[in-house]
């Protein structure tokens, strides 16, 4: 993060501004230790676990120290699948699968849009989509509720 | 007592959503830096596991470790920590006063007896039988000494609770001292000790180590200093957002020439980031915002033991031979899920 803020000056002071910024990661990367292929080999083990009928795994990539051309890496490796999932849920969540089935990219943001949580996860279905059993038994008594009273008052 | 309802119910019957509560384990978990996977592990204990009751003492202090815990979110977080942890009893929140007030904390006691958490900010003085600070005609000392009995766990908030802040600097009249140090002392009972050190202690890392607690009922790793290593475990320094010029040697001169405007490093106007451990330039502050740095000051050290004596706030001490904190790990730390809510 760049914190670049321009002091207003105090009556008989010159105006004055503060630049902190630290390294540019964004800056060419290509002599620096990656993270991205010791993470996919990570994925690699991971797909195989579920693709035996384990439960796959995941990966916390905000504790994972990555290059912005390690990210770039894992991005392109992992490409895009077809499904991708907006939740709402205590804020946005972006769920979506890559162009390799059974592994998810899912990120979690606070209701100002700022990223909570990231993570690559290798399952079916990713838990926050699937509807959970206890809510699903819960479900019934509302079902019925909703339809006693669009029976007994249609044009609500 | 009646069967006390568990997180996920209380949370259910509060509108949130069995998403968002995955959301917010899924989150923590990372906040924590708890291995992937552990949000099923915590979705599954939080579903049942009753609210945990808190009791909050205050003695020496100035009340800003209560305002940073409460006042630096958005009004929600209020709710989860308050209602969810059940904060029984907490003097300057409670709206009971005098013996009312009293009550409610034996009862909340009683009823929680060897299971509550206890919550300390603010020095407890020793001398002539604590009678430096008191509440309700008792002295603090007694009242800890009473409220440790029954506790599961101990979290002391803030520099004066943990070693003694401001109310212990010299000539320390009141003989004031942390929870910690009565411990060692055998002045009251040894119960499992979390210190959130800082003057005050950045929010996340209060609520945070109540995070720990409420999904795992037990004491996240502690270093030397009794202080959880997820937040403590690097040094001011290692993260700071002006350590590139560290490195290669700029630094400032006076508060206002040409470097501190430049984001020039800090150290030889007295900046204490290399020796102080603490999470201002990991978690940040104002939900992540900036630090002290940021800002163009440096660290005062307000974490460390000694904090206000050991040396002045702009004198400058020669930074240390070798890094001390853990500059292996990563810098970033999520911000605390709980904002979300």
């Amino acid at each position: 993060m760049t914190c670049n803020a321009a002091q207003e000056a105090a009556p008989g002071l010159p105006a004055f501004s503060v630049l902190v910024a630290p390294p540019d990661r964004n800056a060419p990367t290509e002599d620096l230790p990656g993270n991205a292929q010791a993470m996919l080999h990570q994925v690699d083990s991971m797909l195989v676990d579920l693709a035996s009928g384990g439960e796959g795994g995941s990966i916390d990539l905000r504790h994972t120290p990555l290059t912005a051309a390690d990210r770039r890496t894992l991005e392109s490796v992992l490409g895009r699948g077809e499904v991708e999932a907006r939740v709402n849920a205590l804020g946005l969540t972006h769920v979506r699968d890559t162009a390799v089935a059974g592994v998810w990219w899912v990120t979690h943001f606070n209701l100002q849009d700022q990223v909570l949580g990231e993570f690559i996860q290798v399952t079916h279905v990713p838990e926050l989509l699937g509807s959970h059993p206890d809510d699903v038994r819960g479900a019934l008594p509302l079902l019925r509720a909703r339809i006693s009273a669009a029976l007994t008052n249609p044009r609500a | 007592m009646s069967k006390k309802e568990t997180i996920l119910e209380h949370l259910t019957r509060q509108g949130v959503s069995r998403r968002s509560f995955l959301k917010f384990c899924a989150v923590t978990s990372s906040m924590l830096a708890l291995p992937p996977g552990t949000e099923r592990l915590m979705a599954q204990t939080l579903a049942t596991t009753p609210r945990p009751t808190v009791i909050w003492l205050s003695a020496q202090e100035c009340t800003g470790c209560s305002e940073s815990f409460l006042r630096s979110f958005d009004p929600a977080i209020e709710s989860l920590i308050l209602d969810h942890l059940s904060l029984d009893y907490h003097n300057t929140l409670l709206a009971p006063s005098g013996e009312a007030a009293e009550a409610a904390r034996i009862q909340a006691m009683n009823d929680a007896f060897g299971q509550y958490v206890l919550v300390v900010d603010g020095a407890i003085p020793a001398r002539e039988g604590g009678a430096w600070s008191t509440i309700g005609g008792r002295s603090a000392i007694q009242l800890v000494q009473e409220c440790v009995e029954g506790a599961a766990l101990v979290i002391a908030v803030g520099t004066c609770a943990t070693f003694g802040g401001i109310p212990a600097a010299n000539p320390n009249p009141g003989m004031a001292t942390g929870v910690g140090e009565l411990m060692d002392q055998g002045l009251i009972a040894n119960r499992p000790l979390i210190n959130v050190s800082g003057c005050p202690p950045v929010p996340e890392v209060i609520t945070g180590v109540v995070a720990h607690y409420l999904v795992f009922g037990t004491v996240p790793e502690l270093d030397e200093l009794r202080r959880p290593k997820v937040f403590y475990g690097k040094t001011v320094h290692d993260c700071c957002p002006r350590l590139e010029h560290y490195d290669r040697g700029e630094f400032a001169l006076t508060f206002d020439d040409e470097g501190a405007r430049n984001g020039h490093c800090l150290l030889l106007l007295g900046c204490k980031g290399p020796t102080t451990f603490n999470a201002c330039t990991t978690v940040k502050w104002n939900q992540g915002t900036s630090n002290p740095m940021h800002s163009g000051h440096g660290c005062l050290g307000c974490s460390e033991p000694g904090f206000w004596d050991k040396e002045g706030f702009y004198e400058f001490r020669n930074p240390p031979a070798t890094p001390i904190g853990d500059t292996a790990a990563p810098c970033t730390v999520p911000q605390n899920p709980l904002n979300a809510l």
